[in-house]
């Protein structure tokens, strides 16, 4: 992620409500594999209101109204897209669904979706979605796009504390070992004179990641802890990780 | 010159017999209903179009029959004249515009039955009980005005306020928002449902503001003022001087589990607006600080101004887990009414006409009969947004 410039901050992570106008579909994508459906499913009606009935537009609204339940408006739109030349097979593979409910078992995307609906209400706020991820976590603790959404949301805002105290989470959602910019926040963290130990059960930080960070503290040291006169060093070669967005970002 | 008047005659024959062949075989022939089983049920239509009672002049009530079947026909017999018979391949009944109108006119006040039968997949005929409407003897206003807009939450695109002709489903715009910049606009009001006394709203840019139509004299007017927004629900007063608005401070919100969209005010108050003299008043029972007062409405003799209140927002909010939580769906609303006094434009007595504690339901948008004797209400588990709470379904 750090080997682009994140410019964007927190806003690059999901298209901001007010630009959602312009690419309302994209940001319904966003939310469609988060399995926020009532999101997605909200950003493809204003799709529809702003580009019109494409069928980009009535496919997502077909998906979410299927994953609701809402058999009448996927029907609806269903209907719309037997019209098309292009798009008939696909209505027609999606009509199967409404007459036969059991099948969305039997579509993995659909029922990965599925899998990662909320079961319970809460409310969506206006601004970043941060509690809303928050959650979609609290209501399905295997939703490993949300922890990855919250967790970059974390790093990006610099919160270190709390992308800290989400770590513990990690051997939830099944890595291997520590990505490379969870290990480099960790380390930053472990730098901190005060810092609260991090437990983090079968995972150990990369030795490479390690010696990556002293030779990183070199650097700073030989420029007397000047971070801007080290910039062009430190960029040159750790251009891409958290560390030159924390010093420089 | 006689090759080709030969060649316009062959191909005009050809094009007689095409169109004849479409309109025989389009006609599904009058299937033969010799044997039928009674089934002891309703059929199922949709719009579901029983125990009604609909105005002599509305359009024909055309509906979907929700059984599975190979054919259709369905009898529309009134109490005097002829029955309609319809026969279908599709499960659509669209029904002759002529004889219905006939139908209709002949049989004000009275009773008529749909008879539905359906030829089900095994070739069986089957014979449905029958569905009872009945006639009213009053026409209903020839024409419904609404706002056509995508199903959006936040944007829109291309939208107008239309009206349709409740005799033959006709629709032509009143106005585009083409021309308004593309400008959102709704709350639109007729005044004693007079189309002479009407204003809408346009909302943002050059153009917003509230558009007055009264007897062709167009106005806007800009009821904003230092101590109010502009107004938003409005009740013309039956007297076509002075219109209640409710001043919303809205919030639309959205929930992630069933229906998404929702909508509740920060604060909202009533102002009424005298178009003679381009002034706001209120008074301290329909603008408390204290309560949240919203979707006016006068009783049709002018004396009464109903509208719905709730307590102010903070009233629901509390800590839980140290965070400000607001208990949105504990917000319910009374039905209030206020003396109005139209000569002296004063206002009299507070009253709750029907209290959210005693129906443990919001209470909503009402309306009153032009003849003052019924009142109409939503009721929903919470909220003043009742459009979307199935607890609001009749």
């Amino acid at each position: 992620m750090f080997s682009y410039p994140q410019y964007a901050g927190v806003e690059g992570l999901i298209l901001p409500r007010e630009l959602g106008a312009a690419a309302p579909l994209l940001r319904s994508d966003i939310f469609f594999e988060l399995g926020h459906v009532n999101e997605a499913q909200h950003w493809a009606c204003e799709a529809i209101a702003v580009k019109g009935y494409t069928p980009s537009n009535l496919q997502r609204l077909v998906q979410t109204s299927i994953l609701k339940g809402e058999y009448q408006i996927a029907s609806k739109c269903i209907n719309m897209l037997n019209k098309t030349l292009f798009y008939r097979d696909w209505a027609k593979h999606y009509q199967r669904y409404i007459k036969n409910k059991t099948l969305l078992n039997e579509d993995k995307e659909l029922q990965g979706i599925y899998s990662l609906m909320p079961k319970t209400d809460f409310i969506v706020k206006a601004e970043f979605p941060i509690e809303e991820l928050e959650s979609l976590l609290k209501s399905n603790k295997s939703n490993k796009m949300a922890y990855e959404y919250l967790m970059a949301h974390y790093l990006l805002k610099r919160n270190v504390k709390k992308f800290i105290s989400h770590l513990e989470d990690l051997s939830n959602y099944g890595y291997d070992k520590i990505p490379r910019h969870y290990e480099e926040a960790l380390l930053a963290y472990l730098s901190q004179p005060k810092h609260e130990p991090v437990r983090l059960k079968n995972y150990k930080i990369d030795d490479k990641t390690i010696k990556d960070f002293e030779e990183l503290l070199n650097i700073l040291r030989s420029y007397r802890g000047n971070k801007k006169a080290a910039y062009t060093a430190i960029m040159a070669r750790f251009g891409n990780t958290y560390w030159a967005y924390l010093l420089y970002s | 010159m006689k090759k080709f008047k030969n060649i316009f005659i062959v191909f005009g024959i050809v094009i007689v017999l095409f169109i004849g062949g479409i309109l025989l075989f389009s006609h599904s022939a009058k299937p033969k209903i010799s044997n039928y089983v009674l089934v002891n049920r309703t059929p199922l239509i949709y719009p579901d179009y029983s125990e009604t009672v609909i105005p002599p002049n509305i359009a024909p009530l055309n509906f979907k029959i929700k059984e599975k079947g190979k054919q259709y026909y369905v009898k529309i017999i009134p109490a005097y004249g002829n029955p309609i018979e319809i026969y279908s391949k599709g499960s659509k009944i669209i029904m002759p515009m002529g004889s219905w109108k006939e139908m209709l006119n002949q049989n004000r006040g009275k009773k008529f039955q749909f008879d539905v039968y359906v030829e089900n997949l095994k070739g069986h005929w089957q014979r449905f009980k029958s569905i009872n409407n009945w006639i009213a003897n009053e026409n209903i206003d020839n024409y419904l005005v609404y706002r056509l807009i995508h199903p959006g939450h936040n944007f829109w695109g291309k939208l107008g306020i239309y009206q349709r002709n409740l005799q033959n489903y006709d629709e032509e715009p009143i106005l585009l928002n083409r021309i308004t910049d593309n400008s959102c606009m709704n709350c639109h009001s007729f005044c004693n449902n007079d189309p002479n006394l009407m204003m809408l709203h346009i909302r943002g840019g050059k153009y917003g503001g509230t558009l007055l139509n009264r007897w062709g004299n167009i106005v806007k007017a800009n009821t904003k003022t230092k101590f109010n927004k502009a107004g938003s629900y409005p009740a013309w007063h039956p007297n076509g001087k002075l219109i209640a608005f409710s001043v919303n401070n809205l919030l639309q919100y959205f929930h992630v589990v069933g229906e998404s969209r929702d909508v509740l005010d920060r604060t909202s108050d009533l102002i009424v607006y005298d178009i003679d003299s381009n002034s706001i008043t209120t008074c301290d029972d329909i603008s408390s600080p204290e309560r949240m007062e919203t979707f006016p409405t006068w009783s049709p003799d002018g004396k009464y101004l109903y509208f719905c209140s709730a307590p102010k927002l903070d009233t629901y909010t509390t800590i839980i887990d140290g965070k400000e939580e607001l208990l949105y769906n504990e917000i319910r609303y009374d039905l209030m009414r206020i003396r109005y006094y139209p000569e002296s434009k004063t206002w009299g007595k507070l009253e709750t006409v029907l209290s959210s504690a005693g129906t443990k339901m919001s209470i909503t948008e009402p309306r009153i009969s032009p003849d003052g004797r019924y009142l109409l209400i939503c009721m929903s588990d919470y909220g003043n947004f009742p459009i979307y709470r199935e607890s609001s379904d009749i």
